[in-house]
């Protein structure tokens, strides 16, 4: 078989081969069709797989929860000592964030799942902090 | 795990998507592995070991999946799957090419082994193929209005997209899709009759 008549067969399986592979992934139906055909039992691997995918879907949920915990504790621990160095007046002009400190529990042991989810999605107390620019301006 | 990635991944079918990848990847692989159990080029490898492959690299960051430009799932895991299996085929191409075996063969022989390897296609498994499944589909034919082979000869040639096809024969994408379900339970038929 001459250097051309390779090159042509191998285009032309090819393009065979890439347009069955599309057809046969082009929706589900197609998919679940072509596996039966090639005797490929999709549950006994997608059981486990889809679990690893899924497992690693809640650790990282798991770790972005713990990230905003540490980063939230951080950010009051840095407001606590920034505002025992302010004079009494400044320090009334901020007594306002500490209704909603408290109301978030800041001052419990740690804080619950719950408390850190209503904290980050009213981030009123970080917003406050931020408007104030007092919190990052060193 | 990346938090779009993560995000992007929760809007999915998981299983839909799984199972798409699975039949993509098993008919890419079918030049690579004709026969069930059958090594072929790339040492053994199913399928599955791909697509697995895939999701650990996009889950444990080795890929970075910027999901606001590739913003189809199954693309972008394609492209991974695609991206893989020519690694594989380039190392064996390489380990081919390169063996100090191959040079104390005989002319014939190298010849014989570039036949076989050519982008890790087999070629002459691929014309018998092509002649088997041919045959089969006139065998198995339904009368003159049976288009299975002008669908397939299209396969081949990857002229026409399926709307262009059926403009060009005259039939619904529907019918063209029967046809090519057609193919596919031939091709596997034919397959399982090759030599590994």
């Amino acid at each position: 078989m001459n250097k051309e008549s390779k090159n042509s067969t191998n285009i032309r399986f090819n393009n065979f081969i890439e347009d069955l592979a599309n057809f046969v992934s082009s929706d589900k139906e197609e998919a679940l069709f072509f596996l039966e055909e090639n005797s490929i039992d999709l549950d006994s691997h997608v059981s486990k797989d889809l679990k690893f995918i899924e497992d690693a879907i809640s650790q990282s949920k798991l770790e972005e929860g713990q990230n905003r915990q540490t980063n939230l504790k951080k950010l009051k621990e840095y407001f606590q000592k920034y505002y025992q160095g302010l004079s009494v007046d400044q320090q009334n002009q901020y007594k306002v964030v500490f209704p909603q400190v408290s109301f978030n529990r800041f001052d419990e042991n740690g804080l619950g799942p719950l408390e850190v989810s209503q904290l980050c999605d009213d981030a009123s107390f970080l917003k406050y902090l931020d408007e104030n620019e007092f919190l990052f301006d060193e | 795990m990346n938090k779009k990635v993560r995000e992007a991944l929760e809007k999915e079918d998981l299983k839909a998507l799984y199972a798409k990848l699975l039949a993509y990847t098993t008919a890419k692989l079918y030049p690579y592995n004709w026969n069930h159990g059958h090594e072929g080029a790339l040492k053994g490898k199913q399928p599955i070991d791909y697509v697995q492959e895939a999701f650990k690299r996009v889950i444990a960051g080795k890929r970075k999946w910027n999901t606001e430009k590739n913003t189809d799932a199954f693309n972008y895991f394609k492209s991974i799957i695609d991206s893989l299996i020519s690694n594989d085929v380039n190392s064996v191409e390489n380990k081919v090419s390169s063996s100090t075996e191959l040079s104390q063969d005989s002319k014939l022989n190298k010849e014989a082994i570039k036949n076989k390897i050519i982008s890790g296609i087999d070629i002459l498994m691929a014309k018998e193929f092509e002649q088997a499944l041919r045959q089969r589909i006139k065998s198995k034919s339904t009368g003159p209005d049976d288009q299975t082979e002008e669908v397939l000869d299209n396969m081949f040639d990857g002229v026409f997209t399926p709307k262009e096809l059926s403009e060009v024969l005259d039939i619904e994408i529907k019918k063209i899709n029967y046809y090519k379900r057609r193919i596919v339970r031939f091709g596997n038929e034919v397959r399982q009759t090759l030599p590994s």
